[in-house]
């Protein structure tokens, strides 16, 4: 072609047909159009349905939303973990928080003698709560049931020894020994009696008759191995063997379970009779302890420890 | 509907009766696929409607569905890693030609037409046209093609001195 000289706008033409050699008809068009409008509907529900109320306050929600998660922030990690493992239950990440944090602020917090004991109280049925909340789960194993077990043991030591080394015997005094006595041991018969929903009652040859008759004055439960080397010497007149369970008619995990439901039954029963050697013991406030307490080496140690299912023998040990 | 979703979808249609050919031109030459070119169109006006109806203001129209048309081209190459290459189109029996155009006029302008794209080759005549057919800043052609201004206009000014120099020489 010589002709485009001629012509200063031949290469806009040019351009214009080339570009317009592409152009859409008006049926393309009509039939885009409703294509957009179906989209437009669809985007516009998921529109809706991701933020129902698009109002004009939406900008100061979020800031307060922000500033609330910043003081979040700054009242304290601490806080807000211990808050996190409240749910947590035994083998969760946060539960060693739970127990020791958690647990801790509640004993932290009673002033009185009495105060102490209805803590331990709620402690024991957070254990409850817990063994009902893994049982829920399928969670519940003889392990747990044992570590939940251990916790209780503890508790019971300390508010045990607490309220028995107690200086005065006062009205706070005997009001903790009635709570230990009656709230306490209601609130392990508890958390037995959850356990035994989820695997039945422990069969013991004939434990429950014995501990009770075992009534004595000093209350010391001692739960352990057969073969575990005690340092204390321990007197025969006073100890009752309990066979928690046939090792050839149960499984060693059942018989763990049975174990710690006998060992939990055993503390609460002895826990039963505290305000009667409560009571004997500390009848003269002058009185602070009896004479075989000091000629312990140690003052009443309650020893705890994991029945193993090898002999899986619980052993209370009451002491005079 | 509200009124305000009423009057979204009546500036989107606005919109489309004044851009729509173009964006689907454009389309077209940046894509192969002629279903994905429309895909494209239809998804950026919709984007447009959604956008108005959430009361957010679009002060560019045009710029705003060439640079969203030009995100989904994008988007449609990554995603389907396609090379826009002239002659795998042409190899696919891809025609520049209209074919319902006048035959006489298609003699004439197909000879421009095939110049124009063998000259510049099919990007750099997408360029020309958005900026002397379509009227398009250099700015909204660059958000198009994912370009800065600069480079865009670099390309259309040696575009346009090769255009020049072929329609005088040949």
């Amino acid at each position: 072609m010589k002709t485009n000289d001629e012509n200063p706008k031949r290469w806009r033409e040019a351009l214009r047909a080339s570009w317009e050699s592409d152009a859409p008809t008006s049926e393309d068009l009509s039939r885009l159009w409703d294509g957009v409008e179906t989209r437009a509907a669809k985007m516009l529900a998921s529109d809706r349905a991701r933020r129902p109320v698009p109002s004009p306050w939406a900008t100061s929600v979020h800031l307060r939303a922000a500033t609330a998660i910043f003081l979040f922030a700054i009242a304290g990690v601490t806080g807000s973990v211990s808050a996190a493992a409240e749910g947590s239950l035994p083998g969760d990440f946060l539960y060693p928080v739970k127990i020791h944090v958690n647990d801790f602020a509640i004993e932290v917090a009673a002033v009185t003698a009495e105060g102490n004991a209805r803590a331990k109280v709620a402690i024991v049925e957070r254990r409850n709560d817990e063994i009902a909340a893994l049982a829920d789960e399928g969670r519940l194993d003889a392990e747990v049931i044992a570590e939940i077990s251990d916790n209780i043991q503890e508790h019971v030591e300390e508010i045990v020894t607490e309220v028995r080394e107690a200086g005065t015997r006062d009205e706070d005094h005997y009001a903790a020994v009635g709570v230990v006595s009656e709230e306490l041991a209601a609130a392990i018969d508890g958390c037995v009696e959850t356990i035994a929903l989820v695997y039945g009652d422990a069969e013991p040859e004939a434990p429950t008759e014995n501990a009770a008759e075992v009534t004595d004055e000093d209350i010391t439960v001692t739960a352990r191995l057969q073969d575990d080397p005690t340092p204390e010497p321990v007197p025969a007149e006073g100890e009752v063997a309990i066979m928690a369970a046939p090792a050839e008619a149960v499984t060693a995990e059942d018989s763990l379970i049975d174990g710690t439901q006998l060992e939990l039954r055993a503390l609460a029963e002895s826990l039963d009779t505290f305000t009667e050697t409560e009571a004997a013991t500390g009848g003269g406030a002058d009185v602070p302890a009896l004479p075989n307490q000091e000629e312990a080496p140690a003052p009443a140690p309650v020893a705890t420890s994991t029945e193993t299912a090898s002999t899986s023998t619980v052993t209370v040990t009451v002491e005079i | 509907m509200s009124g305000e979703l009423e009057k979204a979808r009546e500036e989107t249609a606005a919109a489309f009766n004044e851009h729509a050919a173009a964006i689907l031109t454009f389309c077209r030459r940046r894509l192969s696929d002629r279903e994905a070119a429309e895909d494209i169109v239809q998804e950026a006006f919709a984007r447009y409607w959604a956008t108005r109806s959430r009361g957010e203001e679009i002060r560019q129209p045009r710029a705003f569905l060439y640079t969203v048309a030009g995100n989904l081209i994008k988007n449609h190459f990554r995603d389907r890693k396609e090379a826009a290459s002239l002659d795998g189109m042409m190899a696919d029996g891809f025609d520049l030609r209209d074919p319902d155009s006048d035959a006489a006029a298609e003699a004439r302008e197909g000879e421009m037409m095939r110049t124009v794209e063998a000259q510049l080759g099919r990007e750099d005549a997408t360029i020309l046209a958005l900026r002397y057919v379509e009227g398009l800043e250099l700015s909204d052609i660059g958000r198009a093609l994912g370009k800065s201004r600069v480079a865009v206009s670099v390309r259309i000014h040696r575009a346009l001195k090769k255009l020049k120099t072929h329609f005088r020489e040949d």
